[in-house]
């Protein structure tokens, strides 16, 4: 105990020192306190810049949070506080007021970064979201196009996260969640992202496989941990991506799939009390299989459209995917002109395409040449826009859904689009 | 540390596979044979993806894989085999398994349900009875077969009887769009079209990329006696018990009977969804089954 006393004392005069909380880690490790063990060295990878040191790091979180799990009884009950203590202790902007030193927040986005990503992801599960929380800061700058879109979540999201004085005032609540929901590859999660980096807010990543857990309360206690975190790290944005398969429909599901879903409630529940600096976005493919209760008051209670992207966002996306290739003089304007409806993957599937098709003759030829707007526009002939599905499933639904509204920015989308559906 | 990755990405695919992101669960499965390449598990979860994609070879190739590489899951697996089999109609493919199962667990209730439901089909109307009796007497609370039994009670005439599976149903089922099929088609068989039309909507609602249940909203929306006549057609030379023998007579004769293509493939389809979603629940048990 006195070694771990030492080794907190003195990283509280110098808490960026990344051995220092290996160090403890370790020692908390030794003494049986596992979490707390977990919580030292996730702490310490933020500041580790030594790959040597990274690696035994995250070597030994994995051994410990293996070994947490195979003697984790449910009653985690007590525990979970250490690990916020941790966090809370460490940070030089843990008072609740944090809109006025945005420097700091940001600061701490760029450092904080692979924290839930040892503790849930790293024990090599399937999932493959987890990379986004490492990576940087992406702005509103970053998102070709959207205008309208921009101009909506910044109305209903940005300025009332800024303002929540003023919007207490006037008794509008600013509190409750955004739910982003339209066809697969057309920016959800990119514009989810965006948002947070427009709130200079911490991005939490939050998907199924992060929580899903085999063993007895584990579920529970990752969900729960998730929000700790959040909470942990004001102002942050917690976004649940692909949402339906937590939250997914109880009228269609069986019991054992139910308790997620009751605890996901009775924590956004727990949020709106705390206070209104984390915000809860969720996005969705299937805005019909999330659970009516999740849109209800309070939780995810906005609902906002992810069109496909427009011309504007078309055109940026394929400079995006083009950067870094070798490129003629592309005519972009005439690319996007014939991609209604592409989403962004589409326009990645055509650059793949048209690369591939150039670098075959080139290995043919010997003739070694960039690729040129020809290129582009005799691969996309071939790819058929993968939202179309989608839009005519959504076509035929809000016919008989959308009596209160509630789907009205795609009733438009729709009548704008009629000749492509 | 290995095992418990394992532990996990089955965790991770059964969730996908009972929401029914079939796709996706199929991603996670091959992932997870990567590691473990001679899981029957996973090759169960496999065949089970097929089946619901309407793949059958395929389905039925890695059922047999499954059943290479171990004999845990057998009674299980099949059982699906005959689901397919009864799908594809091979009758004789389909008794075969069936009799596997029986033969493995005597008391499997849903087995004894598809195999009335296989006799029904095939005209064995007695033996149908006695095995959906007994599918009941097994398990009264079992969600699929009291579905099934109720089907067969539609058209007779004691309506007491066809109250009471419906509303055990009810009870136990989970999921609301066979809870609404269910209604519907009892509706339809009361004549009361209007009311049946409210409960295939609400189905649809529910699940709207499901291609069937649009298609019979928006037939039902535009015309509605293609639908109904011949249900009334069917009700007057027996009920529903014949409707197994006319979905097939339909696709032979069908022209000649006066029916309407439609017809032939609402009943077809509607008794495929029935199916499909018997599945469901017996992953449930397996999954738990393995688990404690
Ligand atoms: N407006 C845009 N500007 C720039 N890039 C975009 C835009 N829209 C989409 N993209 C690109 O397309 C990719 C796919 O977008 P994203 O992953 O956000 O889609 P999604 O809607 O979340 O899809 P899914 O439903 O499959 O999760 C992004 O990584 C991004 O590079
Ligand atoms: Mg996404």
């Amino acid at each position: 105990m006195e070694k771990i006393n030492w080794l907190k004392d003195r990283l509280e005069q110098n808490p960026g020192d990344p051995m220092g909380w290996y160090w403890l880690g370790l020692e908390y490790a030794d003494a049986g306190h596992t979490r707390d063990a977990i919580s030292s060295l996730t702490e310490g990878l933020k500041y580790c810049e030594d790959e040597e040191l990274k690696l035994k790091i995250i070597d030994a979180v994995n051994r410990l949070t293996q070994e947490q799990l195979e003697q984790e009884s449910p009653s985690y009950d007590e525990s979970p506080r250490h690990s916020e203590d941790l966090e809370v202790e460490e940070g030089p902007d843990n008072s609740s007021d944090t809109s006025d030193s945005p420097s700091v927040v940001k600061q701490r986005i760029d450092n904080a970064a692979p924290h839930l990503q040892v503790i849930d992801g790293g024990s090599g599960a399937a999932g493959n979201n987890h990379a986004a929380d490492s990576e940087e800061t992406i702005r509103f700058d970053d998102v070709g196009g959207l205008d309208e879109l921009k101009k909506t979540i910044s109305m209903k999201i940005i300025k009332p996260f800024f303002n929540q004085g003023l919007f207490s005032k006037f008794r509008k609540k600013s509190g409750g969640g955004v739910l982003l929901y339209g066809p697969p590859g057309c920016g959800k999660t990119f514009m989810a992202r965006a948002t947070a980096g427009e709130c200079q807010a911490r991005f939490i990543n939050v998907h199924i496989t992060d929580i899903l857990d085999p063993y007895m309360g584990v579920s529970e206690q990752n969900l729960r941990r998730l929000f700790e975190t959040a909470r942990a790290h004001k102002p942050s944005v917690l976004f649940f991506d692909e949402v339906d398969a937590i939250g997914y429909n109880r009228a269609k599901s069986s019991s054992s799939v139910r308790f997620l879903i009751d605890l996901l409630l009775s924590e956004l529940e727990g949020l709106d009390s705390d206070n209104n600096q984390i915000l809860v976005i969720g996005a969705t493919n299937m805005p019909w299989d999330v659970d009516p209760a999740l849109k209800r008051p309070g939780r995810f209670d906005r609902m906002i459209f992810v069109p496909p992207p427009d011309e504007k966002a078309r055109e940026a996306i394929f400079r995006l995917k083009l950067k870094g290739r070798p490129v003629g003089d592309i005519d972009y304007k005439a690319l996007a002109s014939k991609t209604t409806l592409f989403s962004g993957a589409d326009i990645e599937n055509v650059v793949e395409r048209a690369a591939e098709n150039v670098l075959e003759e080139i290995l043919e030829t010997d003739q070694e040449r960039p690729i040129e707007t020809g290129d582009l526009l005799h691969a996309l002939q071939d790819v058929q826009p993968s939202t179309l599905e989608w839009m005519r499933t959504i076509k035929n639904y809000v016919k008989y859904a959308n009596q209160s509204g509630l789907y009205n920015d795609v009733d438009t989308f729709l009548r704008r689009h009629k000749k492509w559906l | 540390m290995e095992q418990s990755v394992a532990a996990k990405t089955k965790q991770i695919i059964y969730h996908y596979l009972e929401i029914g992101r079939f796709e996706t669960a199929l991603d996670y499965i091959k992932q997870a044979l990567e590691n473990s390449p001679d899981d029957p598990e996973l090759y169960y979860y496999m065949g089970y993806v097929f089946y619901r994609q309407d793949r059958n070879e395929e389905a039925v190739e890695v059922l047999h894989q499954a059943l290479s590489y171990g004999d845990e899951y057998q009674e299980e697996i099949y059982l699906l085999l005959a689901s397919i089999c009864i799908d594809a109609d091979q009758w004789v493919e389909a008794e075969e398994n069936l009799l596997k199962v029986l033969e493995l667990n005597p008391n499997n209730a849903e087995a004894h349900a598809h195999y009335a439901y296989l006799m029904k089909k095939t005209g064995h109307k007695e033996k149908a009875e006695r095995l959906i009796q007994e599918a009941h007497r097994l398990d009264p609370d079992d969600e699929q077969v009291l579905r099934y039994a109720h089907l067969m009670k539609l058209g007779d005439k004691d309506k007491e009887e066809q109250f009471f599976l419906l509303e055990r149903f009810i009870e136990q089922a989970d999921n609301q769009v066979s809870v609404h099929l269910q209604l519907g088609l009892h509706e339809l068989f009361r004549e009361r079209h209007g009311q049946a039309l409210k409960h295939f909507k609400e189905a649809y609602l529910l699940d709207p990329t499901n291609q069937f249940l649009a298609e019979v909203v928006k037939e039902l929306e535009q015309d509605t006696h293609f639908l109904y006549a011949p249900l009334r057609w069917v009700n007057k030379i027996g009920g529903p018990a014949v409707l197994w023998i006319i979905a097939i007579a339909i696709s032979l004769a069908g022209q000649l009977l006066g029916l309407d293509k439609f017809v032939a493939v609402f009943i077809g389809i509607y008794l495929i969804y029935a199916i499909y979603s018997w599945t469901v629940p017996l992953l449930l048990k397996i999954y738990y089954k393995l688990r404690g």
